[in-house]
């Protein structure tokens, strides 16, 4: 296959892109999905769809920001099926496919959370992103970070108990 | 403190050692799919793929090395990899077929044919004759599905999506299948020692032609491709083509073990430790690539896709380009069947089958 200088820059850019981008995403697909295979094979496939993408998104912001809407989009679809097939409630959340090495109590707080609430969640002291750039890479304001956030510490705290107290803002 | 608190209640997804290398493998591979299918409808820069596909790249963090296979080529084609993995259920497979996305397995000793759908995982489980009497061999050709059963002698023709017999005919001990044909051996002749050669027609597996071959003894392995059929006798030390020439080559100095015939090319894989090709057009030895230096291990199975063949060896499917005659890679894999599908090479192994491309 003959290619471009243009080609091949835009590949080694996608490959160091992934490299310094694959932990983080899977950490946090993990976070959302409460599995690590799921986790892992969103992931993948946010990387193979980035790939399709034009090569100005092949900068770690850009790349993790698609993944994680990426995900975050996979987990609003799996609610939605879960909460088809059946009532929503507290024991659906902590399915047997879950197998993240969380404690119990805070996979099925986690998975209580709304999927937008739990990406903040997870964004904010999972990876230690700002709220600036849990933002950028969720695609909502600072101001939606802000009280997603809140919103979600509070939620932790009601189903754990006061070890997850909120720190007003 | 109350993040702090949190943070730690996260902390095990930090802990988790992740394979970033395993990942990559398989993100480029699937990237390089359906790059190549992007290309054909014109986008020029996702052929950049192919750069991607073979890469290697090091990043700073020491715990992603993004390194290549030990046996990466250095022409920047893109190399076989391990693309996709199902569970089949299937402990000791005694023949494999892949039509569309169904991989159909036979199990000998229990008499089931199991079909497992590459994209769910889904299985259905036929119970076909007897344990220890049930399917022998299992083929496929235009869509179809193929069996010979032991119980009853017949060749099956079944729909590939249910495995439910659409058409059956007389017996064989051997059913193949090369391009869209199917033929069948010891089919009509069960006298010996002649043997029969038979061609069938792929929908109402009536006998189309047939050939009597002089081996003696057990039917010897066949295979069929574009560059005809040939048998190879059982001591592994005769190949002979028996559809249109007839020729014979006479192996005797290095037996084979397997047998695979591709679109231009017949190929061996001996005991002996090496890969051999013939030129199917005179008949000739061609070019010979060593596998095991020493010799002794014997290949189980071989396939051909595109440029690349697959070899099955204890524990290891090794491939091979057949334009640069060089090895390109070595997968831990104990393949005991391939199946060739229209998009690469199906790798059947106790319990689970492995997609290579």
């Amino acid at each position: 296959v003959v290619v471009g200088e243009q080609d091949r820059a835009a590949a080694d850019l996608f490959a160091e892109v992934f490299a310094r981008s694959y932990a983080d995403c899977v950490r946090f697909a993990a976070g959302m999905f409460g599995d690590w295979s799921s986790a892992d094979d969103a992931v993948q496939d946010a990387f193979v769809r980035l790939w399709a993408r034009p090569p100005r998104l092949f900068d770690d912001r850009a790349a993790t920001g698609y993944v994680f809407r990426t995900v975050l989009n996979m987990a609003r679809m799996r609610q939605r099926r879960d909460r088809r097939r059946r009532d929503l409630e507290a024991a659906t959340v902590c399915d047997a496919a879950a197998d993240v090495d969380l404690g119990v109590d805070i996979r099925v707080a986690l998975d209580l959370l709304p999927p937008r609430r739990r990406a903040c969640v997870l964004s904010r002291y999972l990876l230690d992103l700002s709220e600036r750039d849990t933002a950028a890479v969720l695609g909502i304001s600072i101001g939606t970070v802000k009280s997603q956030t809140h919103k979600g510490l509070r939620q932790l705290r009601q189903h754990l108990g006061d070890e997850v107290g909120v720190r007003d803002e | 403190m109350n993040d702090v608190r949190v943070r730690e209640l996260l902390q095990p997804l930090h802990e988790r050692p992740l394979d970033s290398a395993a990942a990559w493998q398989r993100v480029r591979a699937r990237v390089a799919i359906a790059s190549a299918v992007r290309d054909r409808s014109g986008r020029r820069w996702l052929r950049a793929v192919a750069i991607a596909a073979t890469s290697l790249v090091v990043v700073g963090s020491a715990s992603v090395v993004f390194a290549a296979r030990a046996h990466r080529g250095t022409t920047g084609a893109a190399l076989p990899t391990e693309v996709g993995r199902v569970a089949t259920g299937v402990q000791q497979p005694s023949a494999f077929a892949v039509v569309g996305r169904s991989l159909w397995l036979a199990s000998w000793t229990t008499g089931e044919l199991v079909r497992v759908d590459t994209i769910t995982g889904a299985r259905t489980v036929l119970h076909v004759g007897q344990p220890n009497a049930s399917v022998l061999a299992l083929a496929s050709a235009g869509g179809r599905l193929y069996d010979l059963r032991a119980d009853t002698g017949q060749v099956e023709l079944r729909d590939a999506a249910t495995g439910e017999v659409r058409q059956a005919a007389r017996s064989g001990a051997e059913v193949l299948t090369g391009g869209n044909e199917v033929w069948a051996a010891g089919c009509c002749a069960l006298a010996t020692p002649a043997q029969t050669v038979t061609k069938l027609d792929p929908s109402s597996l009536r006998v189309t032609s047939s050939v009597v071959v002089p081996e003696e003894g057990e039917i010897p392995q066949l295979a069929a491709g574009r560059a005809g059929v040939w048998l190879l006798s059982e001591d592994g030390a005769l190949l002979r083509e028996i559809d249109g020439r007839s020729r014979s080559v006479n192996l005797s100095s290095q037996p084979a073990s397997v047998l695979v015939v591709g679109s231009t090319s017949v190929v061996l894989a001996g005991s002996d430790g090496t890969l051999a090709a013939i030129d199917p057009t005179t008949g000739r030895a061609g070019w010979r690539v060593p596998f095991a230096p020493d010799g002794g291990v014997r290949p189980t199975a071989v396939a051909i896709f595109g440029d690349e063949i697959y070899l099955a060896i204890p524990q290891h499917v090794l491939t091979f380009s057949i334009s640069r005659r060089v090895k390109t890679a070595d997968f831990s894999i104990d393949a005991q069947w391939f199946a060739v599908s229209t998009d690469g090479v199906w790798a059947a192994t106790p319990s689970a089958a492995v997609e290579l491309r």
